[in-house]
This record gives structure tokens, sequence and C-alpha cells, in this order.
């Protein structure tokens, strides 16, 4: 379980840091005030690799492209990931989980002095040509290349001071235009600490199918059929049905003569098996979820709650999640147990002020309860 | 099942009022909004009830971080059977939200780095006793008293005697027959209600030398004084 996380100059979030992170966390705030940011940010410093740091930005429905012609000091396309877009300063994430502590950094390498030497892989095609991914993929002549910067990832633990540099991707100047190429897919190390990050846009995905097929070999499929019931409750089963070509459908039997696929369901019930897919198959790490709430009438919050509190415990999953949702807070602060949670309140001071976190427990809450006080 | 009628939703603190005053309950709050009309301060302070004198140390530590734009943030308490105990634990409850601490009652504290000041009133400020006990002295010579008096003897003859009464609640007993009798309202012809009743209906001589440190204390906390 996550206890802290400190996030330094990553996207908006300057300096924030929460020190006291609960088995359940709701991060509440306004508008552009950096939750899905602080939850991004904890899924990268799970498992400090370049996968999960070139993926990140498609969790917002957005892929790296390389910037053309030429590179500009402010053009590399991981720049969003930098505070102010300056990828001069490094972005610092350090946090610690299971009583492990650990530090990862993201930095800029613009020059050929500090350049980390690379090998090329897969080896090199002449014509450089981007190949298109969620992180482009790249292959190019290396001979052409007039300019290169690296995108350095950078971990460091108790076992390694010092830091231990990776390169995850190069953007390189050619005579044929500008070209990203991703390097170093693999972890650094094995993940510290298991992570499933579910997005507001990307929340029900063929993933959850893959996942759920999992479970149900291990027979632990109840668990997350109690929690669908929650919204629907005539489900008696779900079933992951194989297709010709790509991957399976996980289809929901709620006594109707045909099974229906789960993204023809409504959205409350893609969110809720999503949430328990996760939960279940996340057993011992952390489940990040954004906007929580989406598509779950209000009267189903404390069930919602309580459902994944107990499911949480069980599998000991952490969750993490931000909602914009007065009911959604209301519900947790009724029925969850005084010590299994916490809410992170993010706000400005003013609108070119920085990110300030401040952490309620279940005896500030009810005070607020109590004063009439809307805290969101 | 009675089905409560429409509940006020919950509300942001008001950026317009850069001054807070923390009372104990919806009772209270209702009194000291119609302190701060008489002293022309109602349009600087926003009050807030928290549910009860345990409560402020917790409404303190929420308000602290969502109450940036505030310049004051204060306390207003009954005494009970501890004046001194009463400020003393306000001025605990404004040190565990980490902020100043007001160096006697009545009074605004030191600002803090980000300017903001605390200040405590413990009512009656002099003795044990509550709100009640300071409306009920500001009632001196009311034709009625007496008959309260001799009312509560009698009843207190017959039940529960009166010394086991704190002098708080021996107020609160004789505010409240009063009120029941209906002598805080027009032609008495609205029995019952209770203190917030009574100052929304204007029967309180906020000018009596009684009620005095508390007006000098909302004007204080409006930084009017």
């Amino acid at each position: 379980m996550y206890t802290r996380l400190s996030v330094q100059r990553f996207r908006g979030l300057r300096n924030v840091a929460i020190d006291h992170l609960a088995p359940i966390n709701i991060l509440i705030g306004n508008n552009g005030t950096g939750k899905t940011t602080f939850l991004e940010a904890l899924w990268l410093h799970s498992s400090p690799n370049g996968e999960l740091v070139a993926r990140v930005d498609a969790f917002r429905a957005f892929t790296w492209e390389p910037s053309a012609p030429g590179i500009s000091p402010t053009g590399s396309p991981w720049r969003y990931l930098f505070y102010g877009n300056s990828v001069h300063e490094r972005v610092v994430l350090s946090g610690q989980a299971n009583g492990h502590r650990w530090t990862f950094s993201l930095r800029q390498v613009s020059d050929k002095k500090s350049a980390i030497p690379i090998k090329v892989n897969p080896p090199t095609i002449p014509g450089g040509q981007v190949v298109s991914g969620n992180f482009l993929t790249a292959v190019l002549n290396p001979l052409n290349v007039t300019r290169s910067v690296q995108l350095v990832l950078e971990f460091t633990d108790e076992d390694t001071p010092a830091p231990k540099p990776s390169v995850i991707a190069t953007l390189d100047s050619t005579s044929q235009g500008v070209v990203l190429m991703q390097h170093d897919q693999q972890a650094m190390r094995a993940p510290a600490i298991v992570a499933t990050l579910l997005s507001s846009p990307l929340r029900y995905s063929a993933d959850v199918a893959v996942r759920y097929g999992a479970i149900d070999r291990e027979n632990r499929q109840d668990r997350v059929l109690q929690i669908a019931r929650i919204v629907e409750p005539r489900l008696k089963r779900l079933s992951v049905v194989p297709r010709a070509h790509g991957e399976p459908y996980l289809y929901a039997d709620v006594g109707q003569r045909e099974l229906i696929p789960v993204q023809l369901m409504g959205g409350g019930f893609q969110s809720l098996v999503s949430y328990a897919v996760a939960a279940v198959g996340t057993a011992g790490g952390v489940v990040l979820v954004d906007q929580i709430e989406n598509g779950v009438h209000y009267s189903a919050l404390e069930r919602l709650w309580q459902g994944l509190s107990a499911l949480c415990h069980d599998t000991d999953t952490q969750i993490v999640a931000t909602t914009h949702s007065f009911e959604c807070v209301d519900a947790a602060r009724r029925v969850l147990p005084a010590d299994r949670f916490l809410v992170h309140r993010f706000s400005r001071q003013d609108l070119a002020g920085d990110v300030m976190v401040q952490t309620l427990d279940a005896e500030m809450l009810e005070s607020a309860h109590a004063m009439g006080l809307e805290v969101r | 099942m009675y089905r409560r009628g429409p509940v006020d939703p919950p509300t942001p603190l008001d950026p317009h009022f850069l001054h807070l005053l923390l009372v104990e309950g919806q009772e209270d709050g209702r009194f000291y909004e119609q302190v701060c009309q008489h002293a022309g301060v109602a349009d600087r302070i926003e009050i807030r009830q928290v549910g009860g004198w345990a409560r402020f140390a917790p409404a303190l530590r929420t308000l602290v971080g969502i109450g940036t734009h505030l310049q004051t943030i204060a306390i207003v308490r009954d005494a009970e059977q501890n004046g001194r105990g009463a400020f003393q634990s306000a001025c605990a409850a404004f040190q565990q939200a980490g902020l100043p601490q007001p160096s006697q009652p009545g009074r605004l504290s030191a600002p803090d780095a980000q300017g903001r000041c605390t200040a405590a009133l413990i009512v009656p400020i002099d003795s044990s006793g509550s709100i009640e006990s300071v409306c009920w002295a500001s009632l001196s010579g009311h034709p009625s008293l007496p008959c309260v008096e001799r009312f509560l003897e009698c009843i207190d003859t017959r039940d529960v005697p009166a010394s086991s009464y704190t002098a708080a609640v021996m107020d609160k007993r004789r505010l409240w027959s009063l009120f029941a009798a209906g002598v805080h309202n027009p032609r008495h012809m609205n029995p019952g209600g209770r203190l917030a009743e009574s100052a929304e209906q204007g029967f309180w001589d906020w000018t009596h030398t009684r009620f005095d440190p508390i007006v000098t204390f909302v004007r204080t906390v409006a930084r009017l004084a």
C-alpha cells in the first residue's frame, strides 16, 4: 500500500505531496487542480519503466508525435510531462509503498556530452520513418542524424542510491525529417507495486475481458459479480467469449435469452465491472480510478463504497479515486470505516497559484457536514 | 415515518466574507446573526455552527485549508462551569489547526505568516454560565422574572432540587420558562421557541451593558472595533 507520494514538476503540478494515504483515498477539487495528474504520477511511480511513460498520455486519448520540422528546444513530444512544458527541469516522483521508498525522475538530455550511449534495436533501416502506435516507434539511419535529444528515466532507492539512467526515447533530426524512437521498453526492475489506472475516457476496454478470464480461471469471479450486481441485480454471470480476431469480449447474462456484450450495458455497469476486475486482478497493489462516480446512480454510491471497501480489504488492494460528485464523497463519509479512508482536497489559492493539497479525515468530514460546508 | 422537509445543501465558504465566526449550534448561529446585525457587521462576518463545542477542533482543522481567504477565524462558546478552561480549550483547538492563539478572551491574536488572526469569546466573560445567563441577566427588572423564579422553586421542591443544576442549566431553565409563557413575542400569542426566535423577534435590548462584550467582540472580529 502506498503511504505517501510527492510530485515535483510533473504536468501542472509544480510541487505537491500527500503524506498520508489510506486504503481508500478520494481526490476532490476544482477542475484543473491536478487530481488526474496525481493518479498518473502514482501510476508512473509504481513501476519505473519506459513503457508506462510512453503510455501515460494515451490515457488522455493523446499520442506523441514528433515535432516537425527540426527540433526546437521545447518541441519534444514528451514536453507535456514536464511542468510548464519546460524539459530543462526534471520531473521527480518520490514515494513509499509497502515500506519501500523509491524515486523516479525524468529529464531531457539535449547535448552530446551528456548523452547516454544507446543501442538501436531493432536494427537500423535506411530511410527513417515513423511507425504508428501509442508511443510512436521508429527506425532510422543514424548516419543522417544532425541533432538528437534523449528522454532519460532515472531510478533510485535504498538499494540503488546512485541514479541508474535509462534512455526511454530519442528524438532525432535527420535529413528526412524528425524521427521519434522508443527504447528500453522493459521495466528497469520488477514493479515495486502493481498498479492499474482506469482513466475516464478509457474506463472499459477489451483488457477487462482478458483480466476477467484470468479471474474466472482462478474461480474468484464471485467477487466481481457481487460488485457488478450493485447496479445490475439481474446479473447471473459474466462470460468471456473469444473472437476469431482480436481480443475477447465480455458478455453479461442478465436472464435474457442471449448474453449481452458488456459494452452494450449501461455505463455504470461497465464502470463497476472494471473496478471489480481491477481490484481482484491487482491484489496487493493499487487501483487508480479517474471520476469513480461516472455512470453510477447516486443511490448506488453507498453500496459501491461498501462493496469496494470489503473487496479491497480482502484482496489487500488500495484505491485512489477522483470525483467531482458531492454524493460520492458524502456516501463514503456515511459508510466507510473512519480508519479506512481519507479525502484529499486539491485547490489553488488563485489562478496562477500553486496547487495545495489538504487531507481530510473522517472526523473533519463529519465536522464539515455539521457546518453545512461544501468541501469539494 | 416522519419525513423531514427540505434541508439546506452544503455551501462553500463565501469568499466575500473575510471573517468567520464559529458557534456551537444552530440556535447560536441565528442568535449571533442578530448580534451582528445590531453591530453593523452582518455583511462582514460569515457564521457557521460546528455541532457542539467538542467539534471546534476538527472544524478548525478543516477550515484552515479551505478558508485560505479568511483574515479572522473566531470562536464564541459558553463558559459552562469553567470559563478559563473553555478559553484554554478554544486556544488548544486553534493550536491543533496550526493557527495562532489569542492571549486573552475577546482579543485578536497576533497574525500568522498568512496574516490570519484568531479570537475567542467565552460567554459570560466573567463567570460560569452560558449565553442564556447573559440574556437572563439583561432582563433584570423585567416584571415577569419573579414569576419564573417562583415557578421553578415550586417545580424543584417536587422534583430534582435546584442545587443539582449548574448555573448554565439554571439560566436556561429560567429563560425557556419565560419563553414558554410567550413573553418574548408581540402579544404573547406564540409561546415556546428559544434563543434564536427571541432574537429574531427583536426581544433583546442589544444596548444593555450585559451584551457589550458580545457586541464589541463581533466588531473586533470584523476589524471595526
